[in-house]
């Protein structure tokens, strides 16, 4: 039996569109966390492909002024295999907790015993099934309904494009609705570019060689709609892969078009926008390492999903995506038996331990967060002043001497009823659907719990991850989490057990891993889709996997209204029941991810002592075609299709110490500013917005 | 002996008005955290009432830097049955009659902190008589009188000399953007809301009418209301988070007390829930814990009301003026959270 275990890390990775052609990896540090051996600088910053670096903010764009792609990069490790069951973190247990660091990285050229590495042969399969997917918003829904509630007891949600028939895996809808280049492998050291595009042969690893696959039915919108309205150009390609020169991967995003095949079908609705694609997608990736005694080894594989573009890389979530999938882990697939049995180990019977959280790991993070939504939100400035002394929390700090002290402004999400309660609870965003304002998950809460008990409650230190645990957790904490209505990079169904592999333990897989579905490639026909309706949640079979296209499907379409439309909303179209009269006050959808109200780094002045005084807050979505006078309606662009021809202008708000002198920089590390904007000024009033009038329909142009 | 109004007898009102709203603070916050379920309509409610009351103390101390004094932050007394500038035996009929047993020391939101509250917003119902000046503040029969002869006192000292009101002088503004309809009817410029509706810009006549702008928003939302019980005129309404934005004080205070369960024991997960209060020996080490954190408050409260005098004293934010308000509500839970009273 073989000694060690293979993964590829991240278990799951982002790759974001950008209208360049040049790219930078997304990043691999947590957004807004101290990282060693970077100073004052916080994590997520993306990284620079030539030299491996974090950017600074002449990376952003290319010379010509595009928007950098992003590559998520993937990486295998090597795990001793475990004498018993496997924990998590590896190595950690009741007895030691922090985990044990292990893992080692395989690149091309490494020894594993007597042998030798000399490739690595990649697969990837990305799709897009956004068009063939369910509606978002479900007319099927009670107000206080979540999205995962419309696919309960065997309903679904109804489908988008349903003017293409109701059968979601009818061969000419997927044919005409599903964007399928078909799978692509890359191999060896930096040698060449495989594009998701019809040129391009589809191909896999077939258990004992690379297998091309020239009768693969691709698909591509304009080979059922030769009619297309481009706006940014066709959709031909989902990205593209290559390889660094240690062979790990870049699976790199499209280009951020939209396309609407019916010609003048205009875009009216947020998340669901029948007749239009996009070029965002998703799907699995796999590997194995070629040794040079010309044996094979399998490693277990991870999941690449390609999104939209981080205006804001280094503002940290207060509920990450990292948050959401960690808790559905823990509650729901016995992670972590030393916080959770079933409940959570507060205070439980001898022998059992009560689970201290790590203060690094498990609390800064969400004190970090609160601090920094400032920089992308219109907060006034005493509630700037309050944020700021939560980010001040330390690990030697008495709970009890702090603001946060008796936990009297955090929702309570085991409170329901918190969830229709707004300032000064917080998070002080907006929550799922159905929920009007965002509650920290249920192990946030309990880990603030643990702390807000005093010093005995908690540890000062840090989870001792191995290195591929790190990047699971880095990538995903700079994504979004709370507020799946649907989100950014991933949606609901990712705190749903049945998507991922279960037993991770037994199969060597490891946690947070995504069940791909097994697809029998040698099947393909030219004359028949291949990819079917795939995976949804709820369902007896949803544990076979999740076929390419299969998590992005639940996204937006195109992303572009959804990002454009999540600025700042009242609590409608959450839940506003009787008596709740926050209606009227409009609060923010996601603004770590999607900054409403930024500083300008070119507007900051001196003051007469050589500090740094902070120019007006602009909108981060501004300018030609932005302007209301309806509060509820400001900063973003009042008709869809200009964000669909704008968006790459958006600037990044990135930490002043990745300012360069031509940005006016470098700015005091406590600063976050926007750089690289194509837009104009006009200027948001502070919060709180209200007595606005009703919010107007998008009108078609 | 009769009294004139002058700029000192001014100040001494105006300063005794900012004592008056700052007592009410702790005084709403202490049994507003007693509650343990914040989604639940007491709570709501109160909070409500207590963030107007934040309000009031910002607006008194606007009109006392118009009028050249920078209000002190005193220290508030909660002992007894003695609340402010109230002398029910005054009142006819006497309110204590009916809102009775009644406290004017913290504890936790019972019926003897209900009556409590609505004695203190208890609506004055006008008798068309002008009060005359009294030196003595606890003269005054009730908090509506007081802020009648206060209005009396302003126009009588501006009349006499216009340059006794200064315009823009430490002007305090952080509440404005929950208040649109105020701000909305204070613009000179119709439909364009201005940015300064609750600060005195003006000095003479013109500032004149906009303290009485402000005395206006002190006495229709709360303590001193003259036409009896009435809604909240729409100017006056608070469009941001009010859960009820159009009943006055007295009004919510009211419906709470009428919507109280009958027995003090509510049932577990009800909104009217409170922390029990837990008595231990003095040498037991949750005692010892409970009395760290009754002076945790004690001290935070201090520091709170020099930044606040410091606030008034300059028209500029202190630095750490948002983290050390936000404190004390987590200070206040934690006492109740270990069973004991909160003590400022």
């Amino acid at each position: 039996m073989n000694d060690f275990v293979y993964r590829v890390h991240p278990a799951i990775n982002i790759g974001r569109v950008g209208n360049s052609e040049e790219y930078l990896i997304s990043p691999e540090t947590p957004a807004g966390l101290p990282v060693a051996g970077s100073g004052e600088t916080v994590g997520g910053l993306p990284i620079r492909p030539a030299d491996g670096q974090t950017i600074t903010s002449r990376d952003i764009r290319d010379r010509n002024g595009a928007l950098k792609r992003q590559a998520a990069r993937f990486r295998i490790y090597q795990y001793p295999r475990p004498a018993g069951p496997e924990t998590y973190p590896y190595g950690g247990d009741a007895e030691s907790p922090e985990g044990g660091g292990e893992g080692t990285e395989i690149v091309i050229g490494s020894k594993v015993g007597d042998r030798t590495v000399t490739d690595i042969v990649w697969t990837v399969h990305l799709a897009n099934k956004k068009a063939n997917g369910y509606v978002l918003e479900n007319p099927n829904l009670a107000p206080d309904e979540q999205i995962i509630d419309g696919y309960d007891d065997g309903m679904t949600p109804p489908l988008r494009n349903l003017a293409l028939g109701n059968d979601p895996d009818n061969a000419r809808r997927l044919r005409q609705l599903v964007i399928d280049p078909g799978p692509r492998t890359i191999s060896g050291r930096a040698r060449e570019v495989v594009r998701f595009d019809r040129r391009t042969l589809a191909s896999y690893w077939n258990g004992s060689q690379r297998k091309e696959l020239p009768s693969y039915p691709k698909s591509y919108p304009d080979d059922s709609f030769p009619e297309l309205y481009t706006p940014q150009g066709r959709i031909d390609t989902l990205g593209e892969l290559r390889t660094d020169g240690k062979g790990r991967l870049h699976a790199i995003a499209a280009y951020g078009r939209a396309c609407a095949f019916t010609g003048s079908t205009p875009l009216l609705q947020a998340v669901d926008n029948d007749g239009w694609f996009d070029d965002t997608g998703d799907g699995p990736v796999s590997a194995v390492l070629i040794f040079d005694d010309g044996s094979v080894q399998d490693v277990h594989g991870a999941w690449v999903v390609m999104t939209d573009p981080s205006y804001a890389p280094q503002t940290l979530n207060v509920i990450s995506l990292w948050d959401d999938i960690y808790d559905s882990w823990v509650r729901k697939l016995g992670l972590a038996p030393q916080v959770f049995d079933g409940r959570f180990l507060a205070d439980p019977k001898p022998p059992k331990k009560p689970y201290k959280p790590f203060f690094e790991d498990q609390l800064l993070p969400i004190f970090r967060a609160a601090a920094l939504q400032r920089w992308n939100t219109n907060l006034p400035k005493m509630a700037v002043q309050a944020h700021d002394a939560v980010g001040r929390i330390g690990a030697h700090d008495d709970p009890a001497d702090t603001i946060l002290s008796g936990l009297g402004f955090i929702r309570n999400p085991n409170n329901r009823s918190e969830d229709n309660v707004g300032p000064p609870l917080m998070p002080l965003s907006l929550g799922d659907q159905g929920r009007a304002f965002m509650s920290v998950t249920l192990t946030q809460y309990f880990f603030l719990k643990q702390w807000d008990r005093g010093r005995e409650g908690f540890r000062p230190g840090a989870v001792n991850l191995g290195p591929g645990e790190y990047l699971d957790r880095a990538v995903l904490t700079c994504c979004l989490g709370g507020r799946f209505s649907p989100g950014i990079d991933m949606t609901f169904i990712v705190r749903q057990p049945e998507l991922y592999i279960t037993d991770w333990r037994a199969s060597g897989s490891g946690p947070f891993r995504i069940r791909p579905r097994t697809l029998d490639y040698e099947s393909a026909q030219a004359s028949q889709p291949f990819l079917s309706s795939g995976w949804i949640p709820l369902r007896e079979g949803s544990g076979e996997g999740a076929e390419p296209g299969d998590t992005s499907k639940f996204m937006a379409l195109p992303w572009h209204t959804d990002y454009n439309s999540c600025a700042m909303h009242p609590t409608s179209p959450n839940t506003s029941p009787p008596g709740q009269i926050n209606a009227p006050t409009l609060y923010w959808s996601w603004p770590a991810q999607r900054p409403v109200a930024v500083y300008v780094a070119d507007e900051v002045r001196l003051d007469r002592e050589g500090g740094p005084v902070l120019g007006p807050q602009r909108f981060s979505v501004r300018g030609f075609g932005t302007e209301s006078t309806n509060p509820a309606v400001q900063g973003r662009y009042q008709h869809y299709i200009d964000f669909v021809r704008n968006w790459f202008r958006v600037g990044t708000v990135i930490q002043g110490t990745a300012i360069d002198p031509g940005a006016g920089g470098p700015f005091p590390a406590d600063l976050f500013l926007e750089v690289e904007s194509r837009m104009d000024p006009p200027n948001p009033p502070p919060w709180p917005n209200n007595q606005v009038g009703p919010i107007p329909p998008y009108e078609a142009l | 002996m009769s009294v004139e109004w002058n700029q000192a007898l001014l100040q001494k009102h105006l300063q005794a008005a900012v004592d008056l709203e700052l007592w009410t603070i702790p005084f709403y916050m202490s049994a507003m955290y007693s509650l343990k379920d914040p989604s639940g309509m007491p709570y709501r409610l109160i909070q409500s009432v207590v963030y107007q009351e934040m309000l009031h103390v910002q607006l008194a101390a606007n009109i006392a830097n118009a009028f050249g004094l920078a209000p002190k932050i005193n220290e508030p007394v909660y002992r007894g049955t003695s609340i402010p500038h109230l002398n029910f035996d005054l009142d006819t009929p006497n309110p204590t009659t009916f809102f009775s047993p009644y406290s004017a020391e913290i504890g936790p939101l019972d019926l003897e902190r209900l009556n409590a509250f609505c004695l203190i917003e208890y609506p004055e119902w006008d008798t068309g008589g002008e009060p005359s000046p009294k030196a003595n503040i606890e003269e005054y029969g009730s908090i509506g009188e007081f802020y009648t002869a206060l209005a009396i006192g302003a126009n009588a000292v501006v009349a006499r000399d216009p340059d006794s009101l200064k315009g823009d002088v430490h002007q305090v503004n952080v509440f404005e953007r929950f208040y649109s309809g105020f701000s909305e009817a204070s613009s000179p410029i119709p439909g364009q809301p201005t940015t300064q509706a609750m600060c005195i810009t003006e000095g003479g006549f013109a500032g004149l009418a906009q303290a009485m702008g402000l005395l206006a928003v002190i006495t229709d939302q709360g303590e001193g209301q003259v036409q009896g019980e009435q809604a909240i005129p729409t100017v006056f309404q608070n469009t941001a988070d009010d859960p009820q934005p159009d009943d006055s004080h007295y009004t919510k205070f009211k419906l709470l007390r009428n919507a109280r369960p009958a027995r003090d024991d509510a049932p577990r997960d009800h909104p009217w829930e409170t922390y029990p209060l837990i008595h231990y020996p003095p040498d037991d080490p949750r005692a010892v814990e409970q009395r760290e954190a009754q002076e945790r408050l004690r001290h935070n409260f201090r520091k709170f009301r020099q930044a606040l005098e410091q606030l008034f004293a300059s028209g500029e934010l202190p630095q750490s003026f948002g983290a050390e308000m936000a404190t004390l509500g987590g200070n206040i839970r934690r006492c109740w959270q270990l069973g004991a009273v909160p003590t400022f």
